[in-house]
């Protein structure tokens, strides 16, 4: 009895601490909150939205665009990539993107290249959520048009837009294999995507006045 | 109170609470029991999910990996495997489809098809806490969440109701409808079914009922081996005999139908 009391004893403090401890001391309940608890997991879910790949002006959380998004903008297409570690369409997806830009492959946690497109640079921000800081942890959600019915992967498309005689960054997402069976097939909807984006900035960029456009 | 009534309102206190994300309170802690973090209403992390992510493809990220698993000690030496009985929502499932697998025709059944190798299956869920959530997800990727029933049950189906239309099915949708379609049928056909064979969170907290503070304690000497708790005992231990067995949910049944009340909760060592 008394064995069992001392070894119940220890293993109560030796938990307790230890728990206490990744608690207090470390980021790790802030690490789930923030990606196993807030990001959906399609994985688990066993689906994917189904997500029409259209442009629109306003953010999703109504938040402006990012400074870094609107800096590379200026230099051409922007096409952010966001996962997290743990994602299985992620490692699907990821070498179909890499390929898109001649890289062989995306094992950053965070990455910028740039690419030419129909001769405008295309540049591909790759966002491992697990691993960024705050400011790209948001930009997450600004784009994430499904809220809490989106995950990743996830792509956003910035590029510009004609709104109402005035021109605007505009953006598109998508999830998964963006709405296709496999991951070839959702390289070559992401390459038409790209396509689109790079003719509709070809057409409007010159008229873009940054100090009118934030949001 | 009897005590099935306040575990019924236990369970149901902790249904509430594993779905606060309803009201966007989502939190940074594991579920002590099994819950999908992909359900739309979930309000902290899957524990295996969590494992998951930290030995994802050889990943080692030892502070996500002991999070879930201290926090489970620090539940386990003091409650052991009461929260499978008390709090864990597809306990709270099993309790609804227990009688149905206590009626005689269904009982009739299962025991019909009932391996001969039964007695040993209760080990699957080990080979599944190991084999599927972690190894296989630390050297090949994720196997158990792509089929779990649990995440089918309570991630796949709300969203697809909730969201009709917006969302289409991956490739492993097929292999886990079949899977959350046995699942189903083997809650029916065997009560606690899925607790006692194949829960890998039970697996995990089974060891700690043999050092938990909280357990069944027996006065074996005035035991009239009427055999009445064993009987009822949904997890289909020999109750006189279970000396603090990994198996016991703590679920009190033996307490309620004991004629001699010698079967109590105790604190303690």
């Amino acid at each position: 009895m008394k064995k069992l009391l001392v070894v119940q004893i220890v293993l109560i403090i030796t938990f307790s601490s230890s728990f206490g401890y990744l608690f207090f001391a470390t980021d790790t309940y802030e690490h789930v909150q923030s990606t196993i608890v807030s990001v959906l997991c399609l994985s688990c879910i066993k689906l994917e939205p189904k997500t029409v790949l259209s442009f629109s002006f306003e953010t999703a959380n109504n938040e402006p665009f990012p400074d870094f998004v609107l800096e590379n903008l200026s230099k051409g297409v922007v096409l952010l990539h966001y996962r997290t570690d743990a994602c299985a369409a992620c490692d699907q997806m990821d070498p179909m993107v890499a390929s898109l830009f001649n890289l062989t492959s995306l094992e950053e946690n965070y990455l910028v290249v740039t690419s030419r497109f129909n001769g405008v640079n295309v540049t591909l921000i790759h966002i491992n959520l697990d691993h960024v800081n705050e400011n790209l942890k948001r930009s997450y959600k600004v784009y994430n048009i499904l809220g809490d019915n989106g995950g990743v992967p996830m792509f956003s498309l910035i590029t510009f837009g004609y709104d109402r005689g005035t021109v605007k960054p505009a953006y598109a997402t998508g999830y998964g294999f963006l709405g296709e069976k496999t991951p070839m097939q959702g390289k070559e909807v992401l390459k038409q995507l790209i396509e689109e984006g790079v003719d509709m900035y070809i057409q409007n960029h010159q008229g873009y006045i940054p100090s009118h456009n934030t949001e | 109170m009897r005590l099935q009534i306040k575990r019924l309102l236990s369970q149901t206190f902790f249904l509430i609470l594993a779905n606060l994300g309803a009201f966007k309170i989502k939190t940074g802690f594991c579920y002590p029991f099994f819950y999908c973090h992909g359900c739309p209403a979930a309000s902290a992390g899957c524990p295996l999910g969590t494992i998951e992510h930290a030995v994802y493809k050889g990943k080692l990220d030892w502070n996500l990996l002991l999070y879930p698993l201290v926090f489970f000690g620090v539940i386990g030496m003091v409650f052991g495997r009461a929260i499978c009985g008390w709090a864990c929502p597809i306990g709270l499932l099993q309790r609804i489809t227990y009688p149905i697998s206590q009626r005689k025709t269904i009982k009739k059944i299962s025991q019909r098809f009932a391996p001969s190798i039964l007695p040993y299956a209760r080990y699957i869920k080990y080979v599944n806490l190991v084999l599927l959530v972690f190894l296989t997800t630390y050297f090949i990727g994720f196997m158990f969440t792509d089929i779990c029933p649990v995440g089918f049950l309570t991630g796949t189906i709300p969203i697809l109701i909730l969201n009709f239309g917006e969302f289409t099915p991956n490739q492993f949708f097929l292999v886990a409808l079949i899977i959350f379609v046995f699942f189903i049928i083997l809650i029916i056909l065997s009560g606690r079914g899925w607790c006692k064979y194949f829960c890998p969170l039970g697996a995990l907290l089974a060891p700690f009922n043999k050092v938990s503070l909280l357990h069944i304690d027996i006065e074996t000497d005035k035991c009239l081996h009427c055999n009445l708790c064993s009987d009822a005992c949904p997890m289909g231990i020999d109750v006189p005999n279970m000396n603090r067995s990994p198996e016991c949910i703590l679920c009190g049944k033996c307490i309620d139908v004991c004629p001699q009340k010698i079967i109590k909760f105790k604190v303690g060592s």
